[in-house]
């Protein structure tokens, strides 16, 4: 398979990864929203931080592949992560969970634009 | 009946060749269940030897002094698998479950065997996300951690948003968590060098091998390297590539006239002419542009970067000189962008830690400190100590083997005409920080670290070359397999040794966490822990910075001393000086000492030979016998022991 087809498979692919990371997110704002002690959202939190954000933006750079785009999204989103802490404690307002909702609120509308893109419009590679 | 086994083998043969990219004709039928098998087994080998592990009984040379058979039979398994699998050209997903197994064995053994993590300084860090989870902002006056707060603050953001009450439960799994993110960032990075699978799964499992110095637990530097590997993998794929300098092109043609008009251009044509037989150019399989192109990729190294400056020392310093050498030899990217991640770096040190460096030169060290003094101070008396003396020269000889793999590889690859110049610049970039900074005596392996993924990458170049290269005789493609898996076999029992070497001191109880939260939870503010070395789980509550800790063998007069009960009273001096220090400098008017003896610091005090254990129990026999001391708190690690007498008296 050439690298123009291994490409185009991806983007067709990528679509199920997106809509799994935007459930997550949903998930994550239920949570946080009802304030669930559940054994399993450390992990779910975990998923969230490392894949959301980062995919978030991998998606509008239309990555060939997903060795690229993990390469890119896991540690994309830690530093995005990482600044998120940095602004709640720099400007004196550390809300963990408030940071966290809108992480994947503003996660979830980039997840869901890109969704939108490749189904409606069909725009990809 | 004959029919039935044709058809049999045809099945299989299709089976195979969906696994495979070799001719048909070179492939062994059903090749890759006997690879699931040894997987399996290795795995079920490296489960059962976990129950075989004394964790009490580690000696000098460290955990493999307890490891059993059992362990090493299951690398030996694993690596013979991962040499078929390479022998073969099987999938990449053959590969990276390879090498997933041998993540998972040599980085999930310790959190599977210990019941609390690793390495005393850890808690150090656990201290400050606490901080930050506790207060909500961090104290810059406090410490180093303090001033590049990027990690911790992400710790305490995922902590608290997980509904984590501490770190201490995901701790130990962070070296798994780190070197699977280092495996596939390293996929992303060589791909930009070369496009055979085989090399860039070789160099993973060297890197894994050849990384034994400890830099991937839950740390700023590990989080850091990970951002690092992510910034060189963009920039080497997606910077865009500029036409060389003008001067650059001049001094060249200078450099090769001069060369000429000493002679000894002939003699360099006629040794070329008889070593070299150029192949035609091979095209990595560089992964496509992202949409944005350039700008898109300076964009994501900048904002990694952002990450990096706010998170660690070292590490800026160490990818702008990567940066650098990526623009100026391999040249990608803009010349400006070294100039502001330089920038971005000083702001940080200038307007964020300036305050705390002007105080604390540590960073520098000490004009003409050796760059790998941290080691080599405990290792002084190499004769008192031949586990230590064994561990130190194996992981030296596991990084000098990759050396002379890489040395191999970088020869095959100007024999075979393909251009080296850009990775052998990013592997010695680190290089010129060893004679300007020191980092407390630990330059020399963070260079060695940073230089790692490169010196990987050419020695699986040169591994691959030696063993599936287009070899001319026949029996060297049946024995260079045979001696591929010995030697890989080799390294990875020398990583156990250099990586596990420290384990009798690394070891932390979980009696001696639960110790240290005692202290933080009832003593007073301003009060000193008194510890007899430094390996102890201290400052791992985020109210830290009320407390101060010391050690008693910071004192030369201690070390292999045996106490007496006539040493009580100056004891007493060094507690009582130490303490009104503490008060002082917080401005409190009481507090008390506390000495706190446990089992991970005899064993430290055994292994650098500092004192024997009778001589730490000759200490908490003189304070158990003393009226001035009283035991506060004991558990089967670690006891604490308080000076009754008011200090400020």
């Amino acid at each position: 398979m050439n690298r123009d087809a291994r490409s185009s498979v991806w983007q067709s692919q990528r679509s199920w990864l997106v809509a799994a990371v935007l459930a997550l997110s949903i998930l994550v704002m239920e949570m946080v929203a009802a304030d669930a002690d559940l054994p399993f959202r450390p992990l779910v939190v975990f998923a969230f931080l490392v894949l959301g954000p980062g995919l978030a933006v991998t998606g509008f750079l239309r990555l060939a592949d997903p060795g690229t785009e993990l390469a890119v999204a896991v540690p994309l989103s830690l530093a995005l992560d990482a600044v998120v802490a940095g602004v709640m404690s720099l400007i004196d307002a550390w809300q963990p969970t408030t940071g966290l909702v809108l992480s994947a609120v503003c996660t979830s509308v980039a997840l869901a634009l890109q969704l939108l893109q490749r189904m409606v419009i069909g725009v990809g590679r | 009946m004959a029919e039935v086994i044709t058809a049999g083998a045809r099945v299989a043969d299709r089976a195979v060749a969906d696994e495979s990219h070799e001719p048909a004709h070179l492939r062994m039928v059903g090749l890759p269940y006997p690879v699931m098998a040894l997987c399996a087994a290795a795995v079920a080998l490296w489960v059962s030897a976990l129950d075989q592990i004394d964790v009490d009984a580690i000696g000098d040379t460290g955990l493999v002094s307890v490891l059993p058979l059992r362990f090493f039979a299951a690398l030996a398994l694993l690596t013979v698998s991962f040499t078929i699998s390479v022998h073969r050209d099987l999938r990449p997903r053959w590969h990276a479950l390879h090498v997933a197994i041998l993540v998972l064995i040599i980085h999930g053994t310790l959190p599977l065997i210990y019941d609390a993590p690793r390495f005393a300084y850890v808690y150090k860090h656990l201290g400050v996300v606490d901080l930050v989870s506790r207060y909500g902002t961090i104290d810059r006056t406090i410490d180093a951690y303090n001033n590049w707060p990027g990690f911790f603050l992400l710790n305490a953001y995922f902590r608290e948003a997980a509904g984590l009450r501490d770190s201490i439960g995901y701790t130990p799994w962070a070296p798994v968590f780190f070197n699977l993110g280092f495996v596939m960032l390293l996929l992303f990075v060589h791909r930009s060098l070369v496009d055979d699978t085989r090399v860039r799964w070789c160099a993973v499992w060297l890197f894994v091998l050849g990384n034994w110095v400890g830099q991937d637990y839950l740390a700023p530097q590990a989080f850091a390297y990970l951002l690092y590997l992510a910034i060189v993998g963009v920039a080497l794929a997606w910077l865009p590539s500029r036409r060389p300098w003008r001067w650059w092109g001049r001094a060249r043609s200078r450099a090769v006239a001069l060369a000429a008009r000493w002679n000894a251009r002939a003699r360099w044509d006629a040794l070329k002419a008889a070593y070299r037989s150029p192949e035609a150019p091979e095209a990595p399989a560089t992964p496509e542009r992202p949409w944005g192109g350039g700008g898109a990729a300076i964009a994501l190294v900048l904002v990694l970067f952002t990450a990096v400056v706010a998170s660690h020392q070292l590490s800026p310093l160490m990818i702008t000189a990567v940066i650098t050498a990526l623009i100026v030899v391999g040249r990608r990217g803009p010349w400006w962008l070294p100039l502001v991640m330089a920038a971005m770096t000083v702001a940080w040190f200038w307007l964020v830690a300036g305050e705390f460096l002007s105080a604390h030169s540590y960073l520098v060290g000490d004009v003409g400190q050796r760059p790998d003094s941290a080691v080599n101070e405990e290792l002084a008396d190499l004769t008192s100590s031949p586990g230590q003396v064994f561990v130190a020269l194996t992981s030296r000889v596991l990084s000098a083997s990759l050396a002379v793999l890489a040395a191999v590889g970088l020869f095959l690859r100007w024999r075979r005409g393909r251009p080296s110049a850009t990775v052998v610049a990013l592997a010695a970039a680190p290089l010129p920080l060893l004679g300007a900074v020191t980092y407390g005596g630990e330059m020399l392996f963070r260079v060695y670290l940073f230089s790692l993924p490169w010196v990987a990458f050419l020695a699986a170049w040169g591994l691959v070359r030696l063993c599936w290269g287009e070899w001319a005789l026949p029996w060297r493609s049946a024995v260079a397999p045979i001696v591929a898996t010995a030697g890989l076999f080799g390294l990875v029992v020398a990583l156990c040794v250099a990586a596990y070497g420290q384990e009798k001191s690394n070891h932390i109880r979980l009696g001696e966490v639960e110790a240290s939260a005692w202290f933080y939870e009832h003593a007073p503010d301003a009060s000193l822990m008194m510890l007899v070395n430094g390996s102890f789980p201290s400052r791992l509550e985020g109210n830290y910075g009320r407390f101060e800790v010391g050690n008693f063998l910071q004192e030369p007069r201690y070390r292999n001393h045996r106490f007496q009960p006539g040493d009580v009273a100056r004891l007493v001096r060094i507690l009582e000086a130490d303490t009104l220090a503490s008060m002082d400098a917080r401005d409190v008017e009481e507090a008390n000492a506390y000495v706190v003896v446990s089992k991970s610091q005899i064993a430290y005090a055994d292994l650098y030979r500092l004192a024997t254990p009778d001589q730490i129990a000759s200490l908490e026999a003189i304070l158990a016998s003393s009226p001035l001391f009283e035991v506060v708190y004991t558990n089967e690690d670690a006891r604490v022991y308080q000076l009754v007498r008011a200090v400020r008296e």
